[in-house]
């Protein structure tokens, strides 16, 4: 079919007061995610997941907006651009972004991009739990980018042309995420 | 493409889970009838 998905994941939990969805990766994974693509004709290719801060580790409420409130609204500001920055990648490398619920993108995209594996290209890979969930992160094609990383933006010393988001009004930017997964085909 | 919110701590055997990437490989294809 020629259509490919990179399975980017975003283990971020930080919005929401009940905690636990930064496993909806982990857990999608593990329910075969790749396999299913791989057996609807489609090219699987895990890029691991996006590095996140523990929330235990960061103050919920510092950057405040200067109406309304939010809870850890810098973290999650961060991590929207990078799952954006990401998808971009992805999408620019021909390739359907799938990201699950804790989502973004990387450094150089299409060199990170490029570090994943095509799951049916890895040797010995077979469609079955044990042989194939040991390998899903092999050193150095797991996680393609590093907390905390300098935006495109940054790196090219341009300002980003990205609109800031308005979050006057209340809602819990990480509920848009949920666990949810996308991706990217072409 | 949004498709459902997991929380394993709340999921049941991971139902949700199997039920996400089920519903994942629906949408690029895959045929269950």
């Amino acid at each position: 079919m020629g259509r490919t998905v990179r399975i980017i994941g975003a283990p971020m939990d930080y919005g929401a007061n009940r905690r636990g969805v930064d496993m909806g990766p982990s857990a999608i994974r593990y329910a075969d995610l790749a396999e299913g693509l791989e057996r609807a004709g489609v090219e699987a290719i895990d890029d691991g997941d996006i590095s996140m801060p523990r929330a235990e580790e960061r103050d919920p409420d510092a950057g405040q907006p200067t109406r309304g409130n939010a809870k850890f609204l810098r973290e999650i500001e961060d991590v929207c651009s990078r799952v954006g920055d990401r998808v971009a990648a992805t999408l620019a490398d021909g390739a359907f972004p799938s990201f699950w619920v804790a989502t973004t993108r990387s450094r150089s995209g299409r060199s990170t991009a490029r570090r994943g594996i095509p799951i049916s290209a890895r040797s010995g890979s077979t469609p079955t739990r044990t042989s194939i969930r040991p390998k899903r992160h092999p050193a150095g094609t797991s996680t393609g980018c590093h907390w905390p990383l300098p935006s495109a933006a940054a790196r090219s010393g341009k300002p980003s042309g990205r609109p800031r988001p308005d979050f006057g009004s209340r809602r819990s930017p990480t509920s848009a995420f949920g666990a949810s997964m996308s991706a990217s085909v072409n | 493409m949004d498709v459902v919110e997991v929380n394993p701590i709340l999921d049941e055997a991971n139902e949700t889970a199997t039920l996400a990437a089920e519903l994942t490989a629906s949408t690029f294809g895959k045929r269950i009838l």
